[in-house]
């Protein structure tokens, strides 16, 4: 009886075993990416008065136009610190979205018997980012009526404080909302690689458009999910503080550069051939493992702790974060050299 | 009974097995332990040319004095002097990637000659320090005794660039073999590092003669090393570097290309 019990145990764990290691090896069905991307587009049209898309300027950065009230509207219209952010965050949402919806028709237009395991590995993680900005689309909205009705209501009794803090939750929220849909065009992305349609293509625009996604990445680390969460402008100036708002300039200037490439229409392209193609893609690649160390840098030099606990004194902070002078020089050099040639280069691949 | 130790053999095995697995799982995997080193010989360290009486600022000031007055020796000095500057540059250049490479078997068969390297400079230059520290009243003193300093400086300082010599060999190696980035690691930054490599070995077996090495060693590492690297950073979309770098490949001194690799002009 007890060695009936302990084999019974072992059948049970043996089992348990193969159901949680075979169970990550089966692929969705693109009838499920299907289904979840309709859901993703209801979900939009739903908002379409917040989330408001103007067709005409697809593939640009101006193709969401998401308002946040008149009373904010007007001072991130103004250029006022800290609202001022909302343009960018509402760019970059703009051109993940503008990808995902001029590509998704390569995955979902795909017949089961043509996805390989490597496509279906890929298409396991753009369903769930794809359900995850879906269910964050409903959020976000009732997070930016909040934030409207806050200024609307309260806009001439609160100070500034008051208001900040507020702003700077709505900013957290718009920050997950944002990375959430850059997931998604990220994912896609794979998915279409996984699929090998760009190996042999000589579509310009795609290609363009696919490198421009890759790249959105550098902005969104930087802006939204490194600097986006507190208040740069008020912390401890410094020589520090300095060198970090030179490395912001000139990542604002390399934002509108990357914008132009963005808003490349077909009819300002050159002519390619696939080799020609083939060779963009690799430079993208080559850039975009540089990057990898770029977003390594940043995560390590972790610049709201730098602010907000060393009081943006690097001598401090080196005595416990050894490699935050390496990490600030390798954020330095990429903003103000790796990333300005490589747009130059790109841009001069594939623009007339 | 016998059931009994068949079943704890069998655990014993299991145990065995995964151990060896985790083992396996949780060992160096990283870098972080030679790029520690590193950072903190480049920060505060003997390669730090910024802290405030630190190592290097104690041997440079005393190598200036004593080139001064050591007639005969004058050229060993400037030369020790000189690849001292430049150990400085190339410790910088690697500092700023170590951090960033990836841990493969290039890394492992070297990683133990660059802390070697790294620990026999280091302790020299203590040594140095602590000469230097220790004779302040000489070396302050007659041209003389400053002269007759340098002869109990010059085998610490031969074996400092010695040491130094392997460091940056071993680096070399790891940054070729485990820099994953293309744009900073490529066919120009092997060129530049290991010519720079073997330029210094040259000084240093000629350390007491007057020769183009020393001034190829600095004219490479401050144009291709400093201020951001650019030149290697932007060597994938140079085609003429490109050519420049493919031919000096092929035809190594004899390539029309090499002087100006030695004198910084690629």
């Amino acid at each position: 009886m007890k060695k009936t019990k302990i084999l019974s145990l072992a059948l049970i764990f043996v089992c348990l075993a193969c159901v949680v290691t075979f169970a990550g090896c089966g692929g969705l069905s693109v009838k499920t990416i299907q289904d979840s991307m309709q859901s993703m587009n209801d979900k939009l049209a739903e908002y379409s008065t917040i989330l408001v898309k103007d067709d005409d300027l697809h593939n640009t950065i101006n193709y969401y136009q998401i308002s946040y009230g008149e009373d904010v509207d007007g001072l991130v219209s103004k250029g006022e610190e800290n609202y001022k952010d909302l343009k960018i965050y509402n760019s970059i949402f703009s051109i993940a979205m503008s990808y995902i919806e001029e590509n998704h028709v390569v995955i979902t237009n795909l017949t089961d018997e043509e996805t390989n395991d490597a496509t279906k590995a890929k298409l396991n993680g753009l369903n769930e980012s794809i359900t995850s900005f879906t269910s964050e689309i409903g959020n976000f909205v009732e997070k930016r009526n909040s934030l409207e009705k806050f200024f609307a209501d309260y806009s001439d009794t609160v100070g500034e404080a008051d208001k900040l803090v507020k702003l700077r939750e709505f900013k957290r929220e718009y920050a997950n909302f944002v990375n959430k849909s850059v997931l998604v065009s990220t994912n896609l992305s794979d998915a279409v690689v996984a699929t090998g349609v760009l190996d042999d293509l000589d579509n310009v625009l795609l290609i363009k458009n696919y490198v421009c996604n890759k790249i959105l990445k550098v902005f969104n680390e930087f802006f939204i999910n490194e600097m986006g969460d507190f208040n740069w402008s008020e912390s401890d100036n410094s020589a520090t503080k300095e060198e970090i708002n030179t490395i912001i300039q000139n990542l604002e200037t390399q934002f509108g550069v990357f914008q132009q490439i963005v808003n490349l229409k077909a009819e300002n392209l050159k002519e390619l051939t696939v080799e020609d193609l083939n060779a963009i893609k690799q430079e993208a690649n080559n850039f975009m493992t540089e990057a990898d160390n770029f977003f390594e840098a940043l995560k390590g030099l972790d610049i709201s702790n730098l602010a907000t606990n060393y009081l943006n004194d690097i001598d401090e902070y080196v005595k416990d974060n050894l490699y935050a002078k390496v990490y600030l020089d390798k954020v330095s050099q990429f903003v103000e050299e790796t990333l300005p040639s490589y747009l130059i280069q790109f841009n001069l691949s594939v623009s007339k | 009974m016998k059931k009994g130790i068949i079943i704890t053999s069998i655990f014993i095995v299991i145990a065995v097995v995964l151990t060896i697995v985790f083992i396996n799982l949780f060992r160096e995997k990283d870098t972080r332990d030679l790029s520690n080193q590193v950072v903190n010989a480049v920060q505060g360290g003997y390669l730090d040319d910024e802290k405030e009486d630190g190592e290097f600022q104690k041997i440079d000031e005393y190598f200036a004095v004593v080139s001064a007055s050591a007639n005969e020796y004058e050229v060993e000095i400037r030369n020790v002097q000189r690849l001292y500057h430049s150990y400085v540059i190339m410790a910088d250049f690697y500092n700023n990637e170590m951090v960033f490479t990836e841990f493969n078997d290039v890394y492992k068969e070297n990683k133990k000659n660059a802390i070697n390297g790294l620990n026999e400079a280091k302790q020299k230059a203590e040594e140095m320090v602590e000469y230097i520290d220790s004779n302040a009243e000489k070396i302050s003193g007659s041209t003389y005794w400053q002269a007759r300093t340098w002869v109990d400086v010059r085998d610490m300082a031969f074996t400092f660039v010695d040491a130094n010599n392997k460091l940056f060999d071993a680096l070399q190696n790891i940054y070729q073999g485990c820099v994953t980035s293309k744009l900073a690691n490529n066919d120009f930054s092997t060129l530049v590092l290991k010519t720079i490599n073997s330029e210094a070995k040259n000084v240093r077996e000629n350390i007491s003669e007057e020769m183009l090495s020393i001034d190829c060693v600095v004219n490479m590492t401050t144009t291709y090393l400093q201020n951001g690297y650019t030149k290697i950073m932007n060597y994938l979309y140079d085609a003429s570097l490109q050519t420049a770098v493919a031919d000096i490949n092929k035809n190594g001194e004899e390539s029309s290309y090499y002087q100006n690799l030695l004198n910084g002009t690629l």
